[in-house]
């Protein structure tokens, strides 16, 4: 038993280290001069530290601004993800309707189409309806990678909720619409909140979309506002670093806090679907 | 009389509640989808218009020496990543099983490699591994481990090790979670019976636990396979599928074609080609499940 | 339940307020929208943006400045040119023209470029062949980052050789130097996706008379003798001596500024960034840091004039005659030396005045203007067209050098692939 202990107490103490270091790096490097880097001078800890690097995000690069086109553009992917894949994946699990099996099936399978394929044509499609160049561009964009999976994963959630509560609701004189508001939706909070912290997420970090669809520099979002400190000849570490840390900062402070209740709502899908 | 307008009202509700989706996924992945297929068959240079070759820019990948290399590549990628995610997802799900203290701590911390945008992380991986003043080398130096640094994204094989560290990085948390929780599930009583025939740890984890969870690990598995099979931006950033092709995936090698060599008819018959390996997975997963089910 | 309700509705209404301006396309009417490259040298940007302002200014217009890095350029324009959003005025690199102009996609701006030949003087004969087509001028020629070959004269005295001055010195004082046990990895050729790669393979191959093309422009494929025998030249440093190390063939350009700064290597063809790098950081390998003109081959010394910034003035824009009288502006002669003198003597002029400015005269100063002066287009011995701006920016020229390298293909194979690919390449794209 104690060697089981020992252990599980090594194994969790390597992977909490292997999670830590790249963390650290992060945050060492923000704190370092350009000299100290280019002429790898205290490496393990900055001394003496700069807070130079924090302060040209906000003076002369446009950091808040990505940061406030990524907050618009995760929010508003991540409700209309929401909303569009309540919608289905209730219409799936809850009504029948001839068609039903077949389009669920369809629904997941547009999930595993790679982003890394749909960017050209997806662009052109955007190209002609004559609407790019614009936040509301991505904000259309992201939702093909997540309401499948939100599908998916509401549906699995809408399994686990047994039906005799809706039926009670019904017996009760409430319509179909008034029963999945007012019964179904609040037993599925955890599962929604975990499938919108995970739009927020992904439509957060998102990388090729962001690139390709949006011109203008004061449109650019997190990511690729990043790939600007890296200029031909060199990267600029210090500054870049910098940003980086900040870039996590809010989603890792909300994972902190709603992790619980992602975990419940990633598995339930997970295990019950 | 009242059951049949019943049934017909669930049916519009289904059909109403159903359209957004289908609507979306229609509009702008069915089509651009089938604008795709389209696409890889044409010739199309940007700036000029496109036109139709049939399967020339398969014919022209198929010979191509590179495009195999890229195949070969993103197979590796993707098997390597999963494997030791499976492993590390597992280890740590093990470690965390019958924690009661500080249990939901950890996995909190576990859970951050990812929720840190995929950008910063290859971004710092690629720093970490700088050959000169990346943190692991200079490290490695100081402590006498190796004389030189370590040609982490210079060398061919090491390079498809990094990239596929950083992706490992990323993602094992998510199959950790998913595995712990599932493990949660599995009642006690089994392995209480177990222990009361004498059975050890490995026998438990063997016998009882890893069956019960079957369906986790393969869904999980499934999905995580997708992404990694699609993943741009960590090979992109970190190497740009160097040197030479070394670490080039299909959405690298498509990416160049498409923007580096301005040819979107031939990027879009590259991408194509992860769909087979794709489908086939799936296929296969979901058989799988359904015989479990029965 | 209501109160769910209500916060929903409270969040939903907040999330349309801020996120319907943004929904709006980006660009305003009115205004000029101007793209230039995001340099390493930010007090030069700041010139060349307060030149632009006030210029703009002066006009009576309202300009909107973009930049995009080196690296994420033609994501930015490829996605302009299909959506035909290009800008009023583009800063365009050394084959921008060339595409753009083929496709009809820029104005004429012979009347620009004699304008700023009044001021500057007359634009420098090889500089034409990346913005002249069909005796129109299609681009204003801005500056030029030219290669060096930067070295370490102190290691050269340690182990005692001369300054390299062809590829084949380059691979034997590099020998020398592993030799010594001076360095490891001396020779820091990087045949890399940048223009620390692409550059050095032309002036390679023109080195050794094997261009791809004749005078006109037209396809000949790279001649197989004179391909081996460059290939063999470079190939070794790799293979056989291993005086390079694999890192020099990853992605970052900024690799060999690092490693030479990090005194890890005596030999790097690179743009005078570096010694940008050591003066603005009082590196100590200042001193030890020289530079000369990249080396001569059989055929003579043929340096490549690959890393140009033109502007230019995309047809998609609604207020040309605006955009040209800006351009005219900036490149008067007081704007364009206020520029030059702020950038540190990276930016190099194409026109013959400030090229004998005196701010040029110092002995890397000196060196640098001489590249810039001896360095021909891409596609020469032709005129660049966008057949052989794809064979640039394909990459395949350093595909060529690697696949000998890392996919240990032979030489002979390597170059027939090349010749494969340029041929495809030049059946596809018409020489103009």
């Amino acid at each position: 038993m104690r060697g089981a202990t020992l252990a599980r107490w090594i194994v969790l103490a390597l992977i909490l280290a292997i999670v830590f270091v790249p963390m650290y790096w992060i945050v060492v490097t923000s704190f370092k001069t350009g000299r100290q880097i280019l002429l790898s001078q205290s490496v393990y800890v900055p001394r003496p530290f700069t807070l130079d690097n924090y302060v040209y995000l906000f003076e002369e690069s446009r950091f808040a601004l990505w940061i406030r086109n990524s907050a618009i553009t995760a929010s508003a992917s991540t409700l209309l993800s929401l909303l569009i894949g309540t919608a289905g994946a209730y219409s799936l699990t809850r009504l029948s309707f001839p068609g039903r099996r077949t389009f669920g099936g369809i629904v997941l399978v547009t999930y595993l189409v790679p982003p890394g394929l749909m960017f050209i044509p997806l662009y052109r499609t955007f190209i002609g309806l004559g609407y790019t160049n614009s936040l509301g561009t991505l904000i259309l964009a992201y939702p093909t990678f997540l309401v499948p999976f939100v599908t998916w994963l509401l549906m699995g959630f809408f399994r686990s909720i047994p039906r005799e509560l809706e039926e009670a609701a019904l017996v009760d004189g409430a319509t179909r619409v008034q029963a999945m508001v007012r019964v179904v939706l609040p037993l599925a909070a955890p599962g929604l909140l975990a499938a919108g912290l995970f739009c927020f997420t992904l439509s957060w970090n998102e990388f090729l979309y962001a690139l390709i669809f949006i011109a203008d520099d004061s449109l650019k979002t997190l990511p690729v506002g990043l790939s600007e400190f890296v200029v031909s000849d060199f990267a600029f570490w210090g500054q870049l670093m910098a940003a980086a840390a900040l870039a996590s900062l809010p989603v890792i402070v909300v994972y902190i806090y709603l992790h619980k209740y992602m975990v419940q709502g990633l598995t339930a899908g997970a295990v019950k679907g | 009389m009242n059951a049949l307008t019943d049934r017909h009202r669930e049916r519009l509700l289904g059909y109403a509640l159903i359209a957004p989706v289908a609507i979306f996924l229609g509009g702008l992945v069915g089509y651009p989808f089938l604008s795709a297929i389209y696409l890889s068959l044409t010739e199309k240079t940007v700036g000029y218009p496109a036109h139709f070759v049939g399967l020339r820019n398969y014919g022209a990948l198929l010979e191509s020496g590179r495009f195999r290399i890229v195949a070969w590549n993103s197979a590796a990628f993707t098997v390597g990543s999963i494997v030791v995610k499976l492993v590390i997802g597992m280890a740590m799900a093990l470690a965390l099983h019958n924690v009661v203290r500080g249990n939901q701590f950890i996995r909190g911390i576990l859970l951050l490699p990812w929720v840190i945008p995929t950008v910063v992380i290859a971004l710092t991986w690629k720093w970490l591994m700088d050959l000169f003043r990346g943190l692991i080398n200079v490290a490695l130096i100081d402590v006498g481990a190796v004389k030189g640094g370590v040609h982490w994204l210079g060398d061919p094989t090491l390079a498809m090790v990094s990239v596929i560290m950083a992706n490992v990085w990323r993602g094992f948390p998510f199959f950790g979670v998913s595995f712990l929780a599932a493990m949660q599930t599995v009642p006690q009583d089994l392995y209480d019976a177990a222990a009361v025939d004498g059975a050890g740890g490995w026998h438990k984890f063997w016998r009882i636990t890893l069956p019960s969870i079957k369906g986790v690990v393969a869904v999980v598995t499934l999905l995580s396979t997708i992404v990694t099979l699609n993943d741009f931006n960590i090979v992109y950033i970190m190497t740009r599928g160097g040197p030479g092709a070394a670490t080039h995936i299909f959405a690298t090698y498509s990416y160049e074609l498409g923007i580096m060599s301005q040819r979107w008819g031939l990027a879009m018959a590259a991408s194509m080609a992860s769909l087979p390996l794709v489908a086939l997975l799936i296929v296969g997963v979901v058989r799988y499940l359904h015989r479990e089910e029965e | 339940m209501r109160t769910l309700a209500t916060r929903l509705a409270v969040l939903v209404a907040l999330l349309t307020v801020a996120v319907v301006p943004a929904l709006g396309p980006a660009a305003a009417a009115g205004k000029l929208s101007l793209w230039r490259l995001k340099t390493y040298i930010p007090p030069a940007d700041k010139i060349l943006d307060a030149n632009a302002q006030d210029c703009a200014k002066k006009a009576g217009v309202e300009l909107a400045i973009q930049t995009y890095t080196f690296d994420d350029m033609w994501t930015k324009f490829t996605a302009a040119i299909e959506s035909k959003t290009l800008p009023d005025i583009a800063e365009l690199d050394a084959v921008g023209p060339a595409r753009l102009a083929n496709l009809g996609r820029l104005a004429d701006v012979s009347d620009v470029v004699a304008a700023a030949t009044k001021e500057l003087g007359p634009i420098l004969a090889n500089a034409d062949g990346a913005v002249k087509f069909g005796g129109k001028y299609y681009a204003v020629p801005h500056y030029a980052i030219p290669l060096v070959l930067f070295y370490r004269p102190d290691i050269l005295a340690k182990v005692g050789a001369e300054p390299p001055d062809t590829w084949e010195d380059i691979q034997r004082v590099s020998e020398k130097v592993k030799k010594a046990g001076a360095q490891e990895f001396p020779n820091g050729f990087p045949w890399n996706r940048t223009g620390d790669g692409y550059d050095p393979a032309m002036s390679l191959l023109w080195s050794y008379g094997a261009a791809w093309v004749d005078k006109s422009g037209k396809f000949t494929g790279i001649p197989k003798a004179q391909g081996l025998e460059a290939l063999k030249v470079v190939t070794r440093a790799y293979l056989a001596d291993k005086t390079s190390a694999f890192d020099y063939l990853s992605w970052s350009g900024a690799t060999n500024n690092e490693a030479f700064m990090a005194g890890k290597i005596t030999f790097t063809p690179n743009g005078p960034s570096i010694l940008f790098q050591e003066e603005s950081t009082q590196h100590p390998l200042l001193k030890d840091t020289a530079i000369k003109l990249m080396p001569r081959g059989p055929a003579g010394r043929n340096l490549a004039l690959t890393f140009v910034m033109n502007w230019a003035v995309p047809t998609d824009g609604k207020s040309q005659k605006d955009a040209k009288a800006l351009i005219a502006c900036v490149m008067a002669r007081e704007n364009f030396v206020k520029y030059m003198t702020g950038s540190f003597r990276q930016m190099v002029p194409l026109f013959a005045k400030p090229q004998d400015d005196p701010y040029w005269n110092t002995p890397t100063g000196k060196i640098i203007v001489d590249t810039v002066k001896q360095g021909h287009p891409v596609g020469w011995p032709g005129p660049t067209t966008p057949a052989a701006a794809e064979v640039v920016s394909g990459n395949v020229l350093t595909d060529m050098i690697t696949r000998v390298i890392v996919d240990k293909v032979t030489p002979e194979a390597a170059i027939d692939e090349a010749n494969k690919r340029i041929k495809e390449i030049y059946d596809r794209l018409p020489v103009k």
